[in-house]
């Protein structure tokens, strides 16, 4: 039973990071109806801002840090590779994000070469215990960061009025514009926001994973596929469902099925793609795609 | 009175198709204008023109100024446009939808206004925008407009798949406004006898121009007019 507990946490706290970078998957795909695959370089590539931030800052510094360039550099790929092609066929959309996803990993590796590198986690390793049980004081400090984040941004787009904005540019553009919001900057804006989630997820994933490199987020970016499908891909609220419940499923499986263990468990994900598209596509959360004709 | 909206031999296209042929018309302080005219002459681009959602050519002021390029702009200079379908956010709140109607507005008070007009819309603030009923839409729509205190409202086709006794309210709701509080507004409604009666004057549009124009009761008296949009 205690060992079941610690399961669930640590399947929590993979999910945390699924869903933090799911959730950044839903709001681009809300606002530019594209799935971005460059998502998990961006990630990366703020991971690594945050490691040489962090060889001269304290922790939290470098993270805020972080988060504050991964914002505007977000809102900056969005200003100069999307904006241009904004008219054009969802196929070109798509592949220029594959070619942020291939360029920022060339970049990365120009920059900060090719060995494995450490960021500390913040939260000690020491164990804490919870009635009798010892749970992993990281494993709770990523959730609750990740939990923080995705707290803070709801309460940014239900209560704010440049939140109000940017959920009604993505939901209706033109009527947006006809009400004074300024849909383009918009768009920068949810992309300068998704980076910051992504940001989140790659700086909650580096110490979990002991050591990183250059493909650190490729795997989570698939489990994060994985999650927003699950939950529902223009659901925010599915993407963060999905993400947790994909992390705690993963988890599960690969500890207690044999079959699964550690190998496997990437695999189960892409299974869950290709269920949860053949019997339900909308997601958990996601609305039926109505096409009128 | 001095014109608030005045548009000055504007032509406008879509891509290689042009649209408006040089439209002039004017809209003054206080005052209810109708624009009438057959399906494509060109009455849904002219709101659309004067908004900025049209490439165009030609002149048009709002209160003697060069009136914005952009929607966002248009927005912010005080009209209000309730365009084709309304433009409601489905997927929203109903009180989302009158929070997006004063995004451009340097005001508060909207909701007060709001209400006032349709205090239906109060108990049902929480209820998704997309479950309303097509006339509820509708006046949420006009509602979200009063929402930015405009100058001028812009109205297209209103009565469009809504019920006769639905339209009539819309209409006594929209004269009120004129009245009350001294709303200007140009309206395009192919239902020419419903817009006569509220407006004050009436353009007529043929194929991208202006082909009549006059007050309401010389538009009424008008044969043409009659046999073409009256229909008795």
């Amino acid at each position: 039973m205690a060992d079941l507990l610690q399961q669930i946490v640590s399947g929590l706290a993979s999910g945390g990071i699924y869903a933090s970078l799911a959730l950044a998957l839903v709001l681009i795909y809300r606002a530019t109806r594209v799935v971005n695959f460059g998502q998990g370089e961006m990630a990366m590539f703020t991971t690594f801002v945050a490691w040489s931030l962090a060889n001269h800052l304290p922790y939290w510094a470098a993270f805020a840090l972080t988060l504050v360039i991964a914002f505007a550099g977000g809102a900056a790929l969005e200003l100069l590779l999307i904006r241009p092609i904004r008219d054009a066929p969802v196929l070109t959309v798509v592949t220029v994000t594959i070619g942020v996803l291939i360029g920022l990993n060339g970049l990365a590796r120009l920059i900060w070469g090719n060995e494995p590198r450490q960021l500390e986690s913040p939260f000690s390793t020491e164990p804490v215990r919870i009635g009798g049980v010892a749970f992993s004081l990281q494993d709770l400090g990523t959730i609750a960061v990740s939990l923080a984040i995705v707290a803070v941004l709801w309460l940014f787009f239900q209560r704010t009025k440049v939140g109000l904005g940017l959920r009604a540019a993505a939901l209706n553009p033109s009527a947006s514009r006809l009400v004074g919001v300024r849909v383009g900057a918009m768009l920068a804006l949810g992309w300068g926001l998704a980076a910051v989630l992504g940001a989140v997820a790659g700086l909650m994933a580096a110490p979990a994973l002991g050591s990183f490199d250059q493909n650190m987020m490729q795997p989570i970016l698939l489990y994060a596929f994985a999650a927003a499908i699950l939950g529902g891909i223009d659901s925010p609220l599915g993407a963060v469902v999905g993400g947790l419940g994909l992390g705690v499923i993963v988890n599960l499986l690969g500890t207690y099925v044999d079959v699964v263990g550690a190998e496997l468990r990437l695999p189960v994900a892409l299974l869950i793609i290709l269920v949860v598209l053949l019997v339900r596509p909308a997601g958990l959360f996601g609305r039926e795609a109505v096409r009128r004709v | 009175m001095s014109a608030l909206l005045e548009l000055r031999d504007v032509h406008a296209r879509y891509g290689a198709v042009k649209v408006l042929h040089g439209v002039s018309l004017s809209v003054r302080e206080g005052e209810v204008v109708a624009l009438l005219g057959a399906n494509g002459a060109g009455k849904t681009t002219t709101l659309r023109t004067i908004s900025g959602m049209v490439k165009r050519s030609g002149e048009i002021l709002l209160a003697g100024r060069r009136i914005a390029s952009s929607p966002e702009g248009v927005a912010r200079a005080g009209v209000a446009h309730v365009p084709e379908g309304r433009g409601t956010f489905a997927e929203l709140s109903v009180r989302d939808n009158l929070r997006l109607g004063a995004y451009a507005a340097g005001r508060n008070g909207g909701f007060t206004r709001a209400y006032a007009y349709f205090p239906w819309l109060e108990e049902r603030a929480a209820q998704q925008a997309g479950t309303l009923s097509g006339g509820e839409q509708q006046m949420l729509a006009l509602a979200r407009a009063l929402m930015s205190h405009p100058r001028l409202l812009l109205l297209d086709e209103p009565s469009l798949g809504l019920a006769p006794r639905v339209v009539r309210e819309l209409f006594q709701i929209v004269r009120r406004l004129n009245e009350e509080e001294g709303l200007a507004v140009l309206v395009v409604e192919q239902n020419a006898s419903l817009a006569l009666d509220v407006a004050t004057r009436a353009y007529v549009l043929e194929t991208g121009r202006v082909a009549l124009e006059g007050s309401s009761d010389e538009l009424r008296a008008n044969d043409d007019v009659r046999r073409s949009y009256l229909g008795y």
